[in-house]
């Protein structure tokens, strides 16, 4: 209510007052002008007949079966059954990822609380059922347990230390994951890459790309602001090249045409598909985090680096320890927006015909007894899409905050 | 840990000693002039381009020696001070920092950087570090210093400057004045032989500005060599050894507080006074 302006009623007669205000309110805001009271019917009415059909829709018609029934195509595509040992420890590891990540940078406030029990009552019945959900119930417990693991560690001791060093190992989870995940998929004579598909193949396809495209792009970035000519131009045509070439193209130079100008020795041009088309995602991206980068590197004092200089610091040593930090919390904002467009782009990898959650979700629609159901199969992507990329955008903000250097009286 | 470096640069530095004393006998005589000096500069030059900045400062200052450098603004007096632990690249002329020669060679970089600490006018902390880790970096990553020693020395060292209670404050939560002496214990950490001090109290409030000055005062009387650049006449007279009247990139006149006060033979240097005082 004070978001809007309206003061909270507490006189003798608070009813009567509020209701006052509202009138006030939506008098002086809505209904001020002749043509602004169209304009607030007409939008008003617009929406109401978007909710009402999207909520008759979801009560009356929608139905559910099509992801219960696919529910493995979606998140692992045509991976070979027996093998879903490889992906249950990384999908617990995320879930412990996550929640300490929450527990050491923020808290689960009552709000968040609140849209997860919504959305688990909507959600989990849908998946519910098959095959699997015995599986799921340990993650529910690590979550928890992480959660409040992290709390303590970041609330008990030294208080800063404490944060600290949940932050650090919060950091050390996610620099786990990946090489874990990717381990698990090779070891053990492995599974074919073209086997690999879903949200998973979207996962793995952009968080690899994405820790290999955050050195290169930093390289690029201190390349492009560097007084080395020859560095300078060398890293603009780049970023420029990458720019303004299209991904499809990009992917489908990385399908058809990489094998034509790698030399042959080595196996180099046979290299599986899949991680042509992750390096491919990783080239373009890191010429975006580069300028996403220098910004952030320019808006970092002079005097920052000639303070480390004086101390005796090398130029190595203030680039890692004084200058890159302060850019990297420059460029927050504009690199988490990198970051979720990267998880994003990955659907294009059905250029080149792999089968990622937006191809699993299309081949459903395309099965006889589920045809004409691919609203509540995109309903359903589409949810995921938006949680991932709402995730990351929350966790950049406190990221932001936490590497502002002054939370020390904030928690 | 020190011995293949530093024998090397002190090759080095004796190979350029040799060639120096084979060039020049006007040298000689100089060294002779302090017993013991700190820096040394000879004739030292610097242009921005077609600006000629230093005009040819030559001048020795000793160990334990307290020399402030005064001047009108534009007089390059931040310029000479930078060049001593070259943030500023001299042109021409040397300048010798305990016994090591500024120039090219990393090491010899290293070296002086190591023995030279620097306040600056804007302080310059790491936004992103507490205020211990702003001290405790250079002695941990420079000077290979156990992180629980250097953790305890910035204790010690911040409550040298006054401010013990700020230690795990983050720089943005300070005042101004607890800022500067966050800098002079960062500067301190290093342990280093010769202070430079680039306009300390110019961007503080009055209030902090005393402050500031005496500790600047209780250090120079520990015997530390310290070289300022400062508008502070009264603390000027009060802690300098010698001064250096700056202008136009020439060193008008030096000497001690009272012949400079009292007594200035240099005509600029009383318009100056007269104009400041």
């Amino acid at each position: 209510m004070t978001a809007l302006g309206l003061p909270v009623g507490s006189s003798d007669r608070p009813r009567a007052a509020a209701v006052e205000e509202a009138r006030r309110w939506l008098r002086t805001r809505l209904f001020n002008s002749p043509g602004n009271s169209v304009l607030t019917v007409v939008l008003l009415t617009g929406l109401g007949w978007i909710t009402w059909t999207f909520a008759s829709w979801l009560a009356l018609e929608a139905n559910f079966d099509v992801i219960r029934a696919n529910r493995r195509l979606l998140l692992v595509g045509r991976f070979p059954l027996g093998e879903e040992w490889r992906i249950w420890p990384v999908f617990y590891g995320l879930a412990i990822a996550v929640m300490w990540t929450w527990g050491a940078f923020g808290r689960v406030t009552l709000a968040a609380l609140v849209a997860f029990a919504v959305f688990g009552i909507l959600v989990l019945p849908v998946l519910a059922g098959a095959s699997g959900t015995l599986e799921t119930v340990p993650a529910f417990v690590l979550a928890a347990g992480a959660y409040f693991a992290a709390r303590r560690w970041a609330h008990g001791r030294g208080r800063i230390e404490g944060r600290d060093r949940a932050r650090l190992i919060a950091g050390a989870m996610w620099a786990v994951l990946l090489p874990g995940s990717i381990v698990l998929l090779l070891i053990d004579g492995g599974v074919d890459p073209a086997l690999w598909g879903g949200l998973y193949l979207n996962l793995i396809v952009a968080s690899a790309a994405l820790i290999g495209a955050l050195p290169f792009g930093i390289l690029l970035a201190l390349g492009r602001t560097s007084s080395f000519r020859a560095l300078r131009v060398g890293s603009t045509v780049y970023i420029e090249l990458m720019r303004g070439l299209p991904l499809p193209v990009m992917l489908t130079l990385a399908w058809l045409a990489l094998r034509h100008f790698l030399p042959s020795w080595g196996g180099l041009a046979d290299v599986d598909l899949v991680y042509r088309v992750t390096i491919a995602f990783g080239l373009f991206t890191a010429a975006f985090i580069a300028e996403a980068l220098r910004g952030g590197l320019s808006a970092v004092p002079r005097g920052q680096r000639e303070a480390a200089s004086a101390l005796g610091l090398n130029g190595l040593q203030s680039l890692a320890l004084v200058v890159l930090p302060q850019a990297v919390r420059n460029s927050l904002p504009a690199l988490a927006g990198e970051f979720i467009g990267l998880f994003m782009m990955s659907t294009m990898v059905a250029v080149v015909g792999l089968t990622d959650i937006l191809q699993a979700a299309r081949a459903t629609t395309e099965q006889p007894e589920y045809f004409g159901r691919q609203k509540e199969v995109l309903l359903f992507v589409g949810l995921i899409f938006w949680m991932t990329a709402f995730g990351l955008s929350r966790l950049s903000s406190r990221l932001e905050r936490a590497l502002a250097g002054t939370g020390s009286r904030r928690a | 840990m020190t011995s293949p470096h530093q024998i090397e640069g002190q090759h080095r530095i004796e190979s350029q000693h040799r060639i120096e004393d084979g060039r020049t006998s006007v040298v000689a005589t100089d060294h002779t002039a302090i017993a013991d000096p700190a820096i040394v500069l000879r004739d030292v030059q610097k242009w921005y381009g077609k600006f000629h900045a230093l005009k040819g400062i030559t001048t020795n200052i000793a160990a334990g020696e307290t020399v402030v450098v005064f001047g009108p603004s534009g007089s390059a007096k931040s310029t000479l001070l930078r060049c001593l632990n070259r943030l500023e690249v001299h042109d021409s002329g040397d300048i010798i920092v305990n016994g090591v020669t500024l120039d090219h060679h990393v090491s010899n970089l290293a070296k002086v950087r190591r023995d030279v600490g620097m306040v600056f006018q804007h302080f310059h902390l790491f936004p992103h570090l507490t205020v211990r880790r702003n001290i405790t970096l250079a002695p941990q990553v420079v000077g290979h210093t156990p992180i629980a020693e250097a953790s305890a020395r910035a204790e010690d060292l911040l409550a040298r400057v006054g401010i013990p209670q700020l230690i795990d404050m983050y720089p943005s939560d300070l005042s101004g004045g607890q800022m500067q002496r966050v800098a002079i214990a960062r500067a301190l950490a290093m342990e280093p032989k010769v202070l430079l001090l680039d306009e300390p109290t110019s961007a503080l409030d009055p209030e902090s500005i005393r402050g500031v000055l005496t500790l600047l005062e209780e250090l120079a009387a520990t015997g530390m060599t310290m070289v300022i650049v400062t508008h502070e006449m009264g603390f000027a007279r009060q802690v300098a050894d010698r001064l250096l009247f700056l202008e136009e990139g020439r060193v008008v006149e030096e000497g001690t507080p009272d012949q400079i006060f009292d007594h200035p033979t240099e005509e600029r240097t009383r318009r100056f006074l007269e104009q400041i005082l």
